[in-house]
């Protein structure tokens, strides 16, 4: 579970990033967040994750504040960042072996997950390259690997599937369900409403940093009293200034 | 012909674009300029002192001119063997290199724009060697306007053609030789090759210390050599023709060699853009960095846990091993240090007399002397300086990571200290087989500089932590222009050389365990020092870092 109060965040200018966002992540369900371009999302994901300092306001996870106790609010969840470009002169199991020490995950666990994970992804062969050499979707699948790697109750991945064959798209998305239907959250942005509409149990859209709509499918076929896709709704949600 | 300036533009604030220097950037640029004063002043005193020594003796003959042409073929020289590595990165290596490919613009227009660069650096070389020998040699020989005017004129001509003959050696390497299938070997290739290179000028320079004794010899030498001397400059033509340009009898013709350089200097362009136009895209494409490993099989024994910190600790290393410029500025550069300090002392004395002072001196100014070596050494190293630099944009995995601060800082001053100990142990060989230093001595010498080397590396990461370069596009700009080594070193030097001085001129601190005490206790105040506000910075600025 992720709770967010009242955080507003400006980055050096006078304009609001995020602006006094009110919003709840719970356990169970997956959780998608929209919102156009420069809409905030990734500020706010990286306020959640410990990345950007909050300017206002408090984030938990799992009942830890992300300022006051951020070592076990960062155990508490894995995080997917939206450019997969990091650690490149690392071998893609030297990474994979620094986030296993980094999160204590045993060694027999180690071996297993790593195995099944990236013999899934189809990266078992290249573990022993620099992670520079590989593509964009195989440095986010490794990432993805990290994360599942370690078990955390609390996903959140910003923009996961971009990038993604359609094979590693669905497994992660099978992922996803799998992970929530154990209890966890999965939080994760995206531009893709299709998978919103066929994935998401809850959905929240933001618009200039401000939050437009919080709620299920159905609250938001009520809400706007309309059959209409969700892309309409979006659309209108957001285009109408 | 507007795009290109754009091009250009664009390219430009690239390079520079840490250039936004905030005021405490200004303040050390200004330090730096300070801190260069005395450094140029002993330069132009050593180039009048060969000039005004040759060119009565040349004078004689009328052959004074040869000293322009001389300075000039060094100068020609010069540019054409250090300017290789910074034409290689800069015209295949940029990582922004990329993204102009996919430019609409023509080869040789991308190719201008990654010239600029490296022929700012080529300018400063030239003017390091140009402006006192022509300042010189015009106060010497009494020069005129018309001397001024061609000098200034040709200053700005003459450096374009040895650069376009080096650039020209490159793409033709690039393109045939084909050394350049993985990017990441090349560079390091690349920086050896100019270490190497300034080694080498540094042999020359010595072996000619002194300006009295050399010019006269000099003078002979190069009287005799006046023939072979414009046999050289053929290889490089514009040598015969700036000579002239500059002095020459009457003022035509200065004007007409100064003309007939200008249109030489034009060809050489055409040639460049006509060669660059045919050879640059197919020796940039195709570059990858990185090695592609044997397929992974096995996964067992491949599987290591290990605690946090040295994992993180490995991490540090394996980046720094495998980044070329890291490797380059962290590692190599230190093997080099130590041979610098050789040299130094080869030509200073001769090493048999070091050897013999080794055996006369106490051991307490022996020790001294060692430990100021080795913290001179450790403290140019630039490991702990750039370490948080050397993140750059990855520098955000620190913030989400569960990792405390304190043991991310712990493990990047623990890789620093390790790598400080391949310079250790260089001096170690160097002291112990060629000065052949007690043993007592070299194992208490071992133990202040373990220690002292933990100081170093926590100033060297409290400098970075204030002031770190996160927003670098190459790796190399984590190292160029900025002020954190120096300021490290100075501070070291200003700690350290109060407490080595005091030591050496008290005169109840005797013998070699005093000595050692006394250091250890100045050395261990200092550490927890360094120590404690490398700490607080960390608490205070860690997650604001980025
Ligand atoms: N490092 C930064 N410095 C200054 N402003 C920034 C920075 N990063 C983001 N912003 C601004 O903050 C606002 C929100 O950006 P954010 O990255 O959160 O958008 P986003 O919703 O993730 O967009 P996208 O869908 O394109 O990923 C934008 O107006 C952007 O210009
Ligand atoms: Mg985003």
């Amino acid at each position: 579970m992720i709770e967010i109060q009242n955080v507003t965040k400006s980055y050096s200018g006078s304009k609001k990033a995020v602006d006094t966002l009110n919003l709840t992540i719970p356990d169970g369900k997956i959780f998608g967040f929209l919102g156009p371009n420069g809409a905030g999302k990734s500020t706010t994901i990286k306020m959640i994750t410990g990345i950007l300092p909050i300017d206002e306001g408090t984030i938990t996870i799992n009942g830890y504040d992300v300022t006051q106790n951020p070592i076990e609010a960062k155990k508490a969840f894995g995080y997917v960042p939206d450019h997969p470009d990091m650690f490149l002169r690392l071998k893609g199991i030297e990474y994979l072996n620094f986030i296993g020490d980094i999160y204590e995950v045993p060694k027999e666990v180690r071996e297993e997950k790593i195995e099944s994970l990236t013999k899934t992804f189809g990266i078992y062969e290249v573990l022993n390259d620099p992670i520079q050499t590989y593509s964009h979707g195989m440095r986010q699948k490794i990432i993805v690997t990290g994360v599942l790697l370690h078990e955390p109750d609390v996903w959140i991945l910003d923009e996961p599937l971009t990038g993604l064959d359609p094979k590693s798209s669905y497994t992660l998305k099978e992922m996803m369900r799998e992970h929530t239907r154990k209890g966890k959250t999965v939080f994760f942005s995206t531009h893709v409403l299709e998978v919103v509409e066929q994935l998401c149990d809850q959905v929240a859209i933001i618009n200039n940093g401000v939050l437009e709509f919080n709620g299920d499918m159905s609250d938001m076929k009520a809400q706007f009293q309309t059959d209409g896709s969700l892309e309409q709704i979006f659309l209108e949600l957001t285009n109408h200034e | 012909m507007s795009n290109t300036f754009t091009l250009f533009k664009i390219m430009m604030k690239q390079y520079f674009s840490w250039a936004d220097k905030d005021d405490k950037q200004k303040t050390g640029i200004l330090f730096f300029i300070i801190a260069m004063i005395p450094v140029t002043l002993f330069w132009f005193w050593f180039v009048n002192g060969i000039v005004s020594g040759i060119h009565p003796i040349l004078a004689e003959a009328n052959l004074q001119h040869l000293i322009i042409a001389f300075a000039l073929l060094i100068t020609g020289l010069t540019i054409i063997l250090t300017s290789i590595p910074t034409i290689v990165t800069s015209f295949y290596f940029a990582n922004d290199l990329e993204s102009y490919l996919t430019l609409p613009v023509k080869a040789y227009q991308i190719l201008i724009g990654k010239t600029l660069a490296p022929l700012i650096t080529v300018y400063g070389a030239t003017a390091v060697i140009m402006v006192p020998t022509l300042l010189m040699y015009g106060l010497t020989d009494g020069a005129g306007s018309v001397y001024i005017i061609f000098s200034l004129f040709t200053f700005v001509l003459f450096p374009i053609i040895p650069f376009i003959l080096a650039s020209i050696l490159v793409m033709f390497l690039m393109r045939f030789a084909n050394i350049a299938k993985n990017k990441d070997r090349t560079k390091v290739f690349a920086g050896i090759f100019s270490f190497a290179m300034v080694i080498g000028i540094n042999v020359v320079i010595r072996l000619n210390q002194n300006p009295e004794n050399m010019s006269s010899d000099f003078a002979q030498w190069i009287q005799k050599q006046d023939d072979l001397l414009w046999g050289t400059s053929k290889f490089l033509p514009n040598v015969y023709i700036a000579t002239k340009a500059i002095e020459s009898t009457y003022w035509w013709q200065n004007a007409l060699f100064f003309i007939l350089l200008f249109v030489v200097t034009g060809l050489f362009i055409a040639l460049f853009m006509w060669i660059g136009q045919r050879l640059y895209f197919q020796g940039v494409q195709g570059i990858s960095s990185g090695n592609k490993g044997k397929t992974f099989t096995s996964l067992s024994n491949k599987l290591y846990v290990r605690p946090v910190y040295w994992s993180y600790t490995l991490k540090e290393l394996r980046t720094i091993y495998r980044t070329p410029s890291f490797f380059i500025n962290c590692i190599v550069q230190n093997l080099f240090a130590p041979f610098f300090i050789l040299i130094i002392m080869f030509f200073e004395n001769n090493l048999g007399s070091i050897t013999e002072m080794v055996d006369q001196f106490n051991e307490k100014y022996i020790l001294l002397a060692m430990f100021g070596i080795s913290l001179f050494v450790m403290g140019s190293n630039p490991t702990a300086t750039s370490s948080i630099s050397r993140e750059g944009y990855n520098w955000f995995t620190n913030k989400y990571l569960p990792i405390d601060p304190k043991t991310i800082i712990y493990s990047k001053a623990l890789a620093a200290w390790i790598i400080d100990w391949v310079s250790i142990a260089v001096l170690f060989i160097l002291f112990t087989f060629l000065l052949k230093v007690p043993f007592l001595v070299i194992a208490l010498w071992v133990v202040l500089t373990a220690l002292a080397s933990w100081f170093s590396v926590f100033m060297g990461i409290y400098v970075d932590l204030n002031n770190p370069r996160l927003n670098w596009s190459d790796e190399q700009q984590v190292f160029k222009s900025r002020f954190a080594p120096l300021l490290t070193l100075l501070i070291q030097a200003f700690s350290f050389g109060f407490l080595i001085l005091a030591t050496w001129n008290l005169p109840f601190i005797s013998g070699l365990w005093l000595t050692t005490l006394t250091l250890l206790l100045g050395t261990g105040i200092a550490l927890y020092i360094a120590h404690k506000i490398a700490m607080k910075t960390t608490q205070k600025r860690f997650h604001y870092l980025g």
